[in-house]
């Protein structure tokens, strides 16, 4: 069953194209909530959720844009629409960060800095990710990761453009923050 | 020269390909090795964060409570083919041989389920809905009366298995213990809705055959 059938076959309630269409997406979608909200329990739950109001939804899908990116969007949404709900400790997206509760490193400006040599591993990132303030790992993964731009994500997390591009900019300062302490503490162990 | 910190304050900009003139970016960059080393950086979290791949799976336990929900809120419409021939996992069927022992108690039970169950589906076009659902209610009682009986015989049974054997009969009444315990939930939140009622009987009477291969796996 290809994924436009599906489509239709669960317009019309028919079993088999749910149980299609949520193979097709379930990892990307589990995959967002859980970078997201950086639990299991929490991801498969809103994996649930995000399903359910695709479900409910189907018969308004009107093929003007990818089914995946509606779908994409839609789960975003739910994930924030949670993220709102419970007020999770995060950093205000409306407010500039003072730099303690940034925490960001002072740059030595003239002496040679470290520098992660393009070695940004895949595990070591996403592990990264999960230590960002949950404000900045937000706009992180919705802009660098899902690949929106600042005037959507903007529009998601109600802030202005001015503050994704900030926010996004001490996210990757921070992050690179974080990949060279464990990149030193790697190298001091094996030395 | 422009300062380290007003460059950095662009480079985001500037590696996004967002910065209306970067020729002072640039320039900065071919003079100071800090910034350069910073900007390599932020690219490289960039492209490697866009490479990211969604490689992680939800547990099982999501799709089931998926489909209960489905079930509940109406929104699938029932097929030509049945419920477990679509949603209860292959790899669970098992292929036990014909029983040679255990046989009486087994068609004993079977008889009084099947019973309750050919008592649902044989009745007449006029029935009434309460009807119905005392109807549905007694199957299920069948059911879990036969259940009840065979989970004693088939425990006593497990334990004269080879361990390994025994294991994996255990693994799939646990599995087929989660899916009972789904529909549950599924007729507890719409006890007014017969599709749900119809997969928790199908459920009990997956959970009977399976407990039956039990008790008759003198054969295994």
């Amino acid at each position: 069953m290809t994924e436009a059938e599906a489509i239709k076959a669960c317009t019309d309630g028919d079993a088999e194209a749910f149980e299609a269409l949520y193979s097709l997406h379930k990892k990307r979608v589990y995959s967002l909530c859980l970078r997201m909200v950086g639990n299991t329990a929490d991801a498969e739950d809103l994996t649930q959720e995000a399903f359910m109001q695709l479900f409910r939804k189907i018969g308004t899908f009107r093929g003007e844009s990818a089914f995946s990116t509606w779908l994409h969007r839609l789960t975003v949404n739910v994930v924030l629409m949670r993220i709102r709900k419970r007020g999770l400790n995060q950093v205000s997206l409306d407010e500039e960060p003072s730099d303690d509760s940034l925490d960001l490193p002072k740059r030595e400006y003239g002496e040679a800095d470290l520098n992660l040599m393009g070695t940004v591993d895949r595990v070591t990132l996403a592990r990264a990710i999960k230590e960002l303030p949950k404000g900045y790992r937000t706009i992180f993964l919705l802009h660098d990761v899902e690949g929106y731009e600042h005037n959507e994500i903007a529009e998601m997390i109600q802030c202005s453009i001015g503050n994704s591009k900030s926010q996004l900019h001490k996210a990757r300062m921070k992050l690179r923050d974080l990949l060279l302490s464990k990149k030193n503490r790697f190298e001091k162990k094996t030395t | 020269m422009v300062s380290c910190n007003q460059i950095e304050d662009q480079l985001s900009e500037w590696i996004d390909g967002t910065l209306s003139s970067d020729h002072l970016v640039q320039s900065h960059l071919r003079e100071c090795l800090s910034c350069k080393r910073l900007a390599e950086d932020l690219k490289s979290i960039r492209s490697s964060a866009a490479a990211l791949e969604a490689d992680e799976e939800p547990s099982a336990a999501v799709w089931a409570k998926i489909q209960s929900q489905l079930v509940s809120e109406g929104l699938i419409r029932e097929g030509r083919t049945g419920f477990w021939e679509r949603w209860f996992p292959h790899n669970f069927r098992l292929n036990l041989r014909p029983a040679l022992a255990g046989g009486l108690i087994s068609l004993f039970l079977v008889g009084v389920t099947w019973f309750g169950y050919n008592r649902l589906t044989d009745r007449p076009a006029e029935m009434t809905e309460s009807a119905l659902y005392v109807e549905l209610k007694k199957a299920e009682e069948h059911y879990q009366q036969a259940i009840r009986a065979l989970t004693d015989v088939s425990q006593r049974k497990l334990q004269s298995l080879d361990p390994s054997v025994a294991q994996m009969l255990n693994d799939n009444l646990a599995t087929m213990d989660y899916y009972v315990s789904v529909c549950q939930e599924a007729v507890q939140q719409t006890p007014d809705n017969p599709m749900v009622h119809q997969y928790l009987l199908a459920a009990y009477q997956k959970k009977v055959e399976l407990l039956q291969n039990i008790v008759n796996s003198d054969s295994l």
